[in-house]
């Protein structure tokens, strides 16, 4: 119930030296960049996937926190001169704020209320990112931000994140940090009372469980790390359009966590991978990519109704292995 | 008996136009085995909502050991000790027996969110102490052969069970279960009717609602008889099975002159 197997700690084991070798191996600076982009999905899926797969609750602003973090970052690094480091981490915080606030009056809606009243509040904000010119620089967006300051290291050393390579390890860690928050919460005792919540809210409150406010709390983590995901975007990519924080990009978040797998920590994270990296592999197709990502959705939720992640397990019971059922 | 547990006072409450409980009282005391009974519409399990903050009463008082209970939220009442089960058998049933069992747990809603991410050997500690405990009740319940089964998988007499052992899981003082014996077989009566009594002679009180009069006389302390939401009669059971009001209302009017 609480307790990991040791086949298990020796596969993400693996795994991590596979994410830390990586970069070494492929040494072309664009599938680099791929994998820096990769990182930062994997961030929001694992925090969409808290509030959606864990709590049950689908949050279609996750992507407009997403720009929250983003924006935020940026303006304090450029109109507040705060250095990144100072600024990423408020940037969160701000972000968290706001998730608070919007999550008090919207969490107590029940049903299909939920994912309406985040949707139009991601709209909402949409446009106040893409109309207020003096602040955000509206369509035009905010130029020229520079990459996070060096870490200064003993004997005149330093870690830069000027090349491609410095920030894949920087998005490393933030990630390899997410995963720890995250799964150390879904797999608590705090972690249970979610999945109660997703099970049945009104058996959970007769257990004496105050279900709003682990609601809150869950969707305050996970707007956090939404920011973190944009702060950390910004400062890579050096510019920010409000197309960053254009609603759509919560049903892109959505894709990657339906895809790898809800209610699980390895769904989102192979999510967060295979389908970027699917929408790069399909460029060549132009506008019939959409259709082609339609068609694999369809047959995802068809088929793989919990993503490749329960497929796989799904596969595992079959053969006789073991696995848990979710 | 000792003592008084519940005391509901002239409680009311109105759908609108339509008063499905009219100035009702009763008590509940410490220790018995207490039954709510009356036909369909009553106002039974409307009554159960009132006293668990389901359903906020128009009027009258709740009060449960010399605290007033009544406009609590539901996990407020549940935090005095109060426990439920619900009709419409209510579980987790994406989830173990064992997973519905820890979340039942007082120590699992006492969990705090920062502790759970960052605590060390206390919080394995909690956490396998909530798994010993929940196997103790999977198997006080009689659900020792199907702990690791998904609830929405079992029988409907065993996820009966379970939604007992879900309202125990908390170490209430007092469980309210609406229909426990609902839509199961002889068999899995007679060990409903079982587990009930322990419940009981664990030093639990029991409310229950329940059709069935053959098991409602069984095993009754006292009974509460509600017609259209007003109280008929709160006796001991010898007394309300030979109440004219309460036949008339059950088996009509032709049956109060045979008998």
């Amino acid at each position: 119930m609480f307790t990991n197997g040791r086949k298990k700690t020796i596969i993400y084991g693996l795994l991590l030296i596979l994410a830390i070798v990586a970069p070494l191996v492929i040494s072309n600076e664009y599938n680099q960049h791929i994998m820096v982009m990769c990182g930062i999905w994997v961030i929001a899926a694992l925090a969409l996937n808290l509030i959606l797969g864990y709590a049950g609750q689908l949050n279609l602003a996750h992507g407009t926190f997403f720009g929250i973090g983003a924006y935020a970052t940026a303006l304090l690094i450029q109109k507040a001169g705060m250095p990144f480091w100072g600024a990423l981490p408020l940037g969160c915080i701000i972000t968290a704020l706001l998730g608070l606030i919007t999550g008090i009056p919207t969490l107590r809606t029940k049903g299909h209320y939920f994912p309406i009243a985040t949707m139009c509040l991601g709209i909402a904000i949409y446009y106040v990112i893409a109309r207020w010119d003096d602040f955000t620089g509206g369509a035009r967006g905010i130029f020229g931000l520079t990459r996070p300051e060096a870490i200064p290291l003993p004997f005149g050393k330093e870690i830069s994140f000027e090349s491609t390579i410095a920030c894949y390890y920087l998005v490393l860690f933030f990630v390899l940090v997410t995963i720890f928050v995250i799964s150390r919460l879904v797999g608590s005792l705090s972690g249970k009372r979610l999945i109660a919540i997703r099970g049945n809210e009104e058996l959970a409150q007769s257990l004496g469980i105050n279900t709003m406010r682990d609601k809150v709390i869950c969707f305050t983590i996970s707007t956090l790390f939404a920011g973190l995901a944009g702060g950390i975007f910004a400062a890579y990519m050096g510019t920010l359009m409000a197309e960053n924080a254009h609603f759509l990009v919560s049903f892109e978040m959505l894709l990657f966590v339906m895809i790898g797998g809800v209610a699980t920590i390895a769904g989102p994270v192979i999510g967060g991978i295979f389908v970027p990296i699917l929408t790069e592999e399909l460029q060549f197709l132009g506008g019939m990519r959409l259709v082609v990502f339609g068609l694999i959705l369809i047959l995802t939720i068809r088929f793989l109704p919990y993503g490749i992640v329960g497929g796989i397990r799904m596969a595992m019971m079959r053969f006789g292995r073991g696995g848990k059922v979710q | 008996m000792n003592g008084l547990l519940l005391n509901v006072r002239d409680v009311t409450k109105n759908f609108g136009g339509l008063r499905a409980i009219d100035r009702v009282s009763f008590h509940i005391n410490k220790g018995e085995i207490f039954s709510i009974i009356g036909p369909n519409g009553a106002g039974k399990t409307t009554m159960f909502n009132l006293i668990t903050g389901f359903l906020p009463a128009t009027e009258g008082a709740i009060v449960f050991k010399d605290e007033i209970i009544s406009g609590l939220k539901p996990y407020q009442v549940a935090r005095k000790n109060i426990a439920r089960t619900f009709q419409l058998t209510m579980l987790f049933e994406q989830n173990t027996v064992l997973d519905n069992l820890i979340i039942g747990q007082r120590v699992t809603r006492e969990a705090g969110v920062l502790h759970s991410i960052f605590g060390l050997k206390k919080k394995k500690d909690r956490e396998a102490k909530t798994v010993e405990r929940a196997h103790e009740l999977a198997e006080f319940v009689g659900l020792a052969g199907y702990k690791h089964t998904v609830a929405a998988l079992m029988p409907h007499g065993a996820q009966k069970q379970l939604s007992i052992g879900l309202a125990l899981a908390a170490e209430p003082e007092l469980v309210l279960l609406d229909e426990p014996v609902e839509g199961v077989d002889m068999d899995e009566i007679g060990i409903l009717i079982d587990l009930i009594k322990r419940v009981r002679d664990s030093g639990i009180t029991v409310c229950l609602i329940e059709h069935k009069m053959s098991v409602v006389m069984n095993i009754s302390d006292r009974i509460l008889a509600l017609n259209y939401g007003e109280k008929l009669i709160e006796d001991v059971p010898e007394v309300v099975c030979r109440d004219e009001a309460v036949i008339k209302s059950y088996l009509g009017d032709k049956y109060v002159v045979e008998s």
